[in-house]
């Protein structure tokens, strides 16, 4: 009779303290956020992760928590499962965040790393540093491979088992896209416009946005920005429309499901969208000329302004047809937002 | 032998005898004469510094900008210790104060700028500093403040050998030599330095190592003068060579780069009576490498300027007519300008001075002027000045590729100071305001296609009030050096900066020094007080840098008979977290040690 009353007391105790851990642990104030990533000043700057909730903006979030800066220009900043991943190119570092308490987890060294994808099991990692791309476990940060992809690369695009790369030349010039197995490890590559920097895969096509060379010692070498779609069943690669003008560089290729939309210029672009189908260049500016970087989420265009790259930025929210709706103030050069 | 071949021999024999006139000239120097002149330059109302045993010392083995450290007007932006130092005073930004050797202005015309880190501090007179408007007074270029660098070979007969250690890692070694020859004086300076900028920092709750900031450099000045025939003549070779790492910041860590760079500069003048003639020389070479691994990206720059120079004086009056050619070259522009500069100043009467300044720049001439008018009290003598300046647009503005803009106007201010000085027995105050209008300022702005261009952007306010107080008492000397600065952009095309702030100007900045005898050496501390400054054009909280207090202490002390003089130092003393540029942090507490050995008396 002891040990049964025992036996009850005990479980009882033991629900009312399951109860107690339960309810103390909050969700965090990360978890559903929008994070906005700002490169940061070149000379002496931090990129920044910027926290924005229903009531809350946490400006530098990440130091905030962590008690020292991200690094010198954010790149590219992805989710994968419970991490965010970002890529600081100056800093040289590839950093993994605890999604819910942006605390630091680990940080790999890679030499002016561009942008990063998730296949599921690795973060692929393109840089400008050298010709091979970094392949990331995701769990200890450890580089466990490096795929030589024959140029330096930019944009990176997992359509699993199969990673596409651009590759942009870096501070020179390139016309090609690495097709690289991730099972196999290994590489082919098919030719596009020059420059390569952004992809979106509609089925079985995966458009390709070249922003052309910019010779600035002569102008006539210069070429214009191009759109390239490849057959991701058949890896082969077509141009699909060009800017026919070497003055216009296009770049932040996305997509809503249904349309294209991308900056006619690198800095201080417009939005402009078209069909994928499409043989015509777009020439209709959806919004003013202001745009530093895009991104397009649930049918909405989030347009990053710099504004002189010496001020705090901001982020223009637009509906499709490029009507601004609201506007967020940002940190430094703001380049990109998750939600 | 063809007919080329004989007028080239007869050429050369012709320089050959010019040569040996010349050298002739200097061997056979005779006793000097003097010029006295009451013209603007000459009667501007200020204070010079207060030079104390340390500071005398200290001043033969550090650079300018280490050294200027000591003036409150002086503002310095500066990665490290050694690294490239640029600087303003009173309110302007470095491109717009200028530096001056020997009167001839030798600010690059390519960049607008004169790395301080590579000019020794054996250049600095008590009074080079020229703050605000009183700059404009001096130079070719340039609107608000200057620095007046010179040295003289005084014929005094000097050996020394200058040793500096340092706990961050620094290493110095120099020797001044001097005396006369004949009727020749000369002097001649040699240092070598290098620091591998090793200290630990702090940044938010982590602890650090700076590794990747060391620098190493040679400097090498000579000067030979006399005179022959009641002129004075003198010659000057001043070479510079210097490496900079810069990648210690833990931001940047991840890409080394290197910034090397090489300049020689002669000069030699000739003055008899009211006259004088100078030709100047410099030739300037950098070359920036960023590492990423399998890329090298460098960046050479080359800047060479040959500038003539005429001065004519009399009693009421200076006049200066200036010819230079500069040319710049490179991986990123190459292009030549000739630039023609008349100054002519004019002692009106007992109160009234004018000055009027214009230059042929790029095919345009500008002008600007200056009135300034002086009280006849000698116990407490108060001075104004109006006037308006310009700076030229830059050769990297004009020519830069891509980018270049050939439209550009200069810079111009419209402004006016208000000095006084009060001396009683030991007390000296000087108190000094600016108020300058700056129009057309130049901004880098990217525009279409991703091109970043200089634009002629804003218009801005700057106020800049200094109030030094020196007081001697006894053994005890103090000096109180107080800055204030106010500024506001008027005029931007950046709806976000309008209303601020310039950027990387402290609110205020306050340098206190007392200096006093114990036991047989002179014990110094130094204190320094620097408001917050803005580091983005929009003022926003993410870019300020936090008001800082820091202290130095130093003990100096002779003996055998003054043949060796030591200095310890202790820099840093309240171990603050020190910030020029944002994550860039300079030593916390350290150590060091200067010792001069005069083998001549």
């Amino acid at each position: 009779m002891r040990i049964k009353l025992f036996t009850a007391l005990s479980l009882s105790l033991l629900a009312i303290t399951s109860c107690e851990t339960s309810s103390s642990n909050p969700v965090s104030i990360y978890d559903g956020a929008t994070l906005v990533l700002n490169e940061g000043a070149f000379t002496g700057g931090t990129a920044t992760i910027q926290v924005v909730t229903n009531d809350t903006v946490i400006e530098n979030a990440f130091q905030v928590e962590n008690g020292f800066p991200l690094g010198n220009i954010g790149q590219h900043m992805i989710k994968a499962d419970s991490l965010i991943v970002v890529t600081l190119n100056n800093g040289g570092l590839v950093r993994g965040i605890g999604a819910s308490s942006l605390l630091s987890q680990w940080s790999a060294e890679v030499s002016s790393p561009r942008y990063v994808a998730y296949s599921g099991e690795s973060i692929i990692v393109s840089t400008w540093g050298s010709n091979f791309i970094k392949v990331i476990d995701p769990f200890t940060g450890v580089i466990s491979d490096s795929i030589d992809v024959y140029g330096l690369s930019e944009a990176v695009h997992i359509d699993y088992p199969v990673a596409y790369i651009a590759l942009n030349g870096g501070f020179s010039n390139d016309h090609r896209v690495a097709i690289v197995d991730l099972v196999t490890k290994t590489v082919d590559t098919v030719t596009v416009g020059d420059k390569p920097n952004s992809f979106v895969q509609m089925n079985n096509d995966l458009y390709v946005l070249c922003e052309g060379y910019q010779d600035w010692n002569t102008a006539a070498n210069s070429s214009p920005a191009s759109l390239w779609k490849i057959d991701v069943s058949t890896g082969s690669s077509m141009e699909a429309v060009n800017a026919g003008s070497n003055t216009i560089h296009a770049s932040a290729l996305r997509t809503d499901g249904t349309h294209l939309y991308f900056l006619n210029n690198t800095y201080n672009g417009a939005v402009v969208s078209m069909e994928p189908s499409s043989s015509d260049w777009p020439t209709v500016d959806l919004t003013a000329s202001v745009g530093y970087s895009l991104d397009v989420i649930n049918d909405t265009l989030y347009l990053h302004n710099a504004k002189d790259f010496a001020s705090s930025g901001v982020i223009y929210i637009c509906d499709k047809q490029g009507n601004t709706l609201d506007s967020m103030s940002t940190g430094l050069i703001p380049r990109q937002i998750l939600k | 032998m063809s007919a080329l071949g004989q007028v080239l021999q007869r050429t050369m024999k012709r320089l050959l005898v010019l040569i040996v006139h010349l050298a002739s000239i200097g061997m056979q120097a005779q006793s000097s004469d003097t010029l006295l002149t009451t013209t603007i330059s000459e009667s501007l109302l200020r204070l010079d510094e207060m030079r104390t045993t340390v500071d005398s010392l200290v001043l033969l083995q550090s650079n300018a900008a280490e050294y200027l450290l000591k003036d409150s007007r002086f503002q310095l932006r500066q990665y490290a210790p050694g690294s490239v130092a640029t600087f303003n005073l009173g309110g302007a930004n470095s491109s717009q104060s200028r530096v001056l050797w020997d009167g001839i202005d030798i600010s690059s015309m390519a960049s607008g700028t004169l790395d301080l880190s590579i000019v020794p501090g054996i250049l600095l007179q008590s009074s080079s500093v020229l703050d605000g408007s009183n700059a404009g007074s001096f130079g070719s270029n340039g609107m608000a403040g200057g620095l007046a660098l010179n040295w003289t070979a005084s014929g005094k007969r000097e050996f020394s050998t200058l040793i500096g250690l340092t706990s961050i890692g620094g290493l110095s070694f120099g020797v001044l030599n001097g005396g006369h020859f004949s009727k020749v004086n000369y002097r001649s300076f040699l240092q070598v330095q290098e620091s591998s900028n090793s200290y630990p920092y702090s940044l938010g709750n982590q602890d650090y190592t700076m590794n990747g900031m060391g620098f190493n450099d040679i400097t090498f000045m000579q000067q030979y003068n006399g005179v022959y025939k009641r002129a004075h003549w003198k010659s000057d070779i001043w070479f510079t060579q210097g490496e900079k790492k810069n990648s210690g910041s833990i931001l940047a860590a991840g890409a080394p780069s290197l910034l090397q760079d090489k300049a020689l500069r002669v000069k030699y003048s000739w003055q008899k009576r009211s006259h004088k003639i100078s030709a100047f020389i410099g030739h300037e070479w950098q070359a920036y490498t960023d590492t990423l691994n399998a890329i090298n990206l460098t960046d050479t720059n080359t800047y060479r300027q040959y500038t003539l120079q005429y001065n004519y004086h009399t009693k009421f009056a200076k006049n200066i007519i200036e010819v230079g050619h500069v040319s710049a070259g490179g991986t990123s522009r190459d292009a030549a300008l000739l630039n023609v500069t008349a100054r002519h100043e004019t002692k009106l009467n007992d109160s009234w001075n004018m000055l009027a300044r214009g230059t042929f720049w790029q095919g345009k001439l500008y002008g600007a002027g200056q009135f300034i008018w002086s009280s006849k009290k000698n116990k407490f003598p108060i001075q104004w000045s109006t006037g308006s300046f310009y700076r030229l647009p830059t050769m990297n503005e004009l020519y830069w590729n891509p980018g270049g803009n050939l439209e550009l106007a200069p810079e111009r201010s419209y402004g006016s100071k208000v000095s006084a000085l009060y001396r009683q027995n030991d007390l000296k105050i000087s108190l000094t305001t600016d108020q300058l209008v700056f129009n057309n300022l130049i901004q880098w702005t990217p525009l279409s296609g991703g091109i970043w261009s200089p634009v002629n952007l804003e218009r801005a306010y700057s106020s800049s009030s200094t109030l030094l107080v020196q007081l001697v008492k006894g053994n005890v000397n103090n000096e109180v050096s107080a800055t204030h600065q106010y500024s506001r952009v008027l005029v931007s095309s950046n709806a976000s900066s309008l209303g601020k702030q310039l950027i990387y100007r402290p609110s205020y900045q306050i340098v206190h020094t007392i200096d006093g005898q114990l036991w047989k050496g002179r014990l110094q501390l130094r204190s320094h007080a620097m408001g917050k400054r803005h580091t983005l054009r929009d003022n926003a909280n993410a870019g300020i840098l936090n008001p800082e207090f820091w202290m130095d202490l130093a003990y100096s002390y002779s003996f055998l008979s003054g043949q060796v003089q030591m200095t310890g130092r202790v820099h840093n003393l309240t171990n603050t977290n020190k910030t020029f540029i944002p994550y860039y942090p300079m030593p916390g507490r350290h150590y060091s040690i200067n010792i001069k050995l005069n083998s001549k008396k």
